[in-house]
């Protein structure tokens, strides 16, 4: 078995190196071990810096070489010799963890660490790219919003991260970003929130509700792939059709369709079904 | 208003004495190594003794033509020396820049500028266009990316000769980066490919003189270069959807 660092090198002249990660070689093949904290923008002299560490760090996850820098790595990656672990050592990453640096995050990397996009941050920034955000409203409040349609029920409702009004239907629509440390988390959390919101609507019994609702969770693109499509697998378990959607949008049909129906209900909106906060 | 190209740079700058920092750069396939001059601007290098002439002239059509039509590229300049090590086509370093990601397909500031390159590969007929040849720079964080274009030094108009015989083929798409949001590029593509049929036989001449007398080509060569970009640049708008159809179902296999 053998290893080595991958460093992030910020800049030519200087020619400072931070380990960012390592890449672990057995017969089973080649993995990366992640370093606990990446350098933050204190370390590495600029918030674009250490955006692109971490992102260096998705590129090299996604296409995992050994014996050389991964094409798609990019000009910040420089690897570290080629050296085997030595026989004595028990739990390998571990060890390799203690050589990436200390696993205790300290003040200003926890409060660097919770400046990093929220997952509502990288599904607006979705909407935002595919140019739809005016037709998608944040965080849906049951109580008020869609002329209080689920009020009866907002008490045991939590609120919904991004949703579409339309004169007779509705998208209520939740992000999962598979690159995420908490995807698991974040996985169980999405699905009993829409579970939720589906026996609520079943419930409901309002005049004013909309005659078709959509539950879905948009799948961001991120993440290594093994890792995104297990997620996938995982909600379309969990959240059958017809009742739920799962839309991948690495699928450019399929978020083609998505965007689609985004523009076609959203235009039939109108300023009473939302709040103005929302 | 048509804007008069005579405004856009038309010679590529002088820059030396070089210091090499003994760096070859990681994704090199082209023996690039890092240098600074005594400015302290830090580039990217690629020498003639090592990537060819060919390489250089590419390059430096490329980035005349980009700025023309609104692609984003790092700064760039040559360093003319003498024998036996030659002249060095150098591409400024660009702070805090990853290589293309599809993860990262939402997250493009100018989607628009990335349809341009489309449009210059397909000019220029670019194969060359893999994950590492363009560069994606965070704006404060990584939900908001610059893309940057680079890399152009093995098209075919480094061989003017080759890419008149070329006639209106479409560069081959088997290597190409996947994953671009293309429904977001094609208006910046079209827009780059009208403005690019716009430009006259005279414009295009003055655009390649200063990379042919870089190379030292003469006028026949660089005749035939000029005929030849001339001809494909009427024909980029029509030569366009079938380019971007290509990339579509290679994304789709």
């Amino acid at each position: 078995m053998k290893y080595r660092i991958v460093h992030f090198m910020p800049d030519f002249v200087s020619g400072a190196r931070y380990p960012i990660a390592a890449l672990l070689s057995n017969a089973e093949g080649t993995r990366v071990v992640r370093s606990t904290h990446l350098p933050g923008p204190s370390c590495l002299g600029s918030k674009p810096r250490a955006a692109a560490a971490r992102l260096v760090l998705e590129s090299i996850e996604r296409s995992v070489e050994f014996e050389r820098v991964p094409l798609g790595a990019g000009p910040h990656v420089v690897l570290g010799e080629i050296r085997p672990v030595p026989s004595a050592v028990e739990d390998v990453e571990e060890w390799l963890h203690s050589l990436l640096g200390p696993s205790e995050l300290g003040p200003r990397e926890r409060e660097e660490r919770s400046r990093q996009p929220q997952l509502r941050s990288r599904g607006w920034r979705f909407f935002e790219s595919w140019h739809v955000q005016s037709y998608v409203r944040k965080s849906f409040d049951p109580a008020r919003d869609y002329r209080g349609w689920l009020a009866d029920q907002a008490a045991a409702l939590s609120s919904i991260t991004h949703w579409v009004p339309g004169r007779e239907r509705v998208m209520l629509m939740e992000p999962i970003y598979p690159g995420r440390d908490s995807l698991k988390a974040d996985l169980e959390e999405v699905g009993q929130r829409l579970m939720a919101y589906h026996d609520a609507i079943s419930r409901a019994s309002s005049s004013v509700a909309p005659a078709h609702k959509e539950l879905i969770v948009y799948v961001l693109k991120g993440g290594a792939e093994d890792v995104r499509l297990e997620a996938i697998g995982k909600l379309e378990d969990a959240l059958p059709t017809p009742e739920f959607s799962v839309v991948d949008t690495s699928n450019l049909p399929r978020t083609t369709s998505f965007l689609e129906n985004i523009r076609t209900i959203g235009a039939t909106a109108s300023p009473d079904l939302f709040t103005s906060d929302s | 208003m048509r804007i008069p190209y005579s405004l856009f740079p038309q010679s590529i700058p002088r820059v030396g004495p070089l210091v090499d920092l003994g760096l070859f750069l990681p994704n090199s396939t082209n023996c690039a190594t890092a240098v600074c001059t005594p400015d302290g601007r830090e580039w990217v290098r690629k020498k003639e003794t090592d990537s060819g002439l060919q390489e250089l002239l590419a390059e430096g059509v490329a980035w005349l033509f980009a700025k023309i039509l609104g692609i984003s590229m790092p700064e760039a300049a040559v360093n003319l020396s003498s024998p036996p090590e030659g002249s060095s086509w150098l591409s400024e370093r660009v702070d805090a820049v990853v290589a293309w990601n599809p993860a990262s397909a939402d997250h493009l500031l100018n989607p628009g500028e990335v349809g341009a390159m489309l449009t210059l590969d397909l000019i220029l007929h670019n194969q060359d266009r893999h994950d590492g040849n363009l560069l994606l720079q965070p704006a404060l964080d990584d939900l908001h990316l610059r893309a940057l274009a680079i890399d152009f030094g093995n098209s075919l108009v480094g061989y003017p000769t080759n890419l008149d015989q070329a006639g209106l083929a479409v560069p081959s798409v088997d290597r190409h980066l996947r994953g671009l949001p293309l429904p977001l590029l094609q208006e910046g593509a079209l827009t780059a490919a009208r403005t690019a049929a716009d430009l006259s036989v005279q414009e295009i001449g003055a655009l390649v003189d200063d990379p042919c007398s870089i190379v030292g080509y003469g006028s026949t060569l660089q005749g035939t270069m000029v005929q030849a970009l001339h001809r494909r640049c009427q024909a980029a708008p029509t030569l366009l959807p079938i380019y971007l159809q290509r990339l579509e179902e290679r994304d789709e296999q």
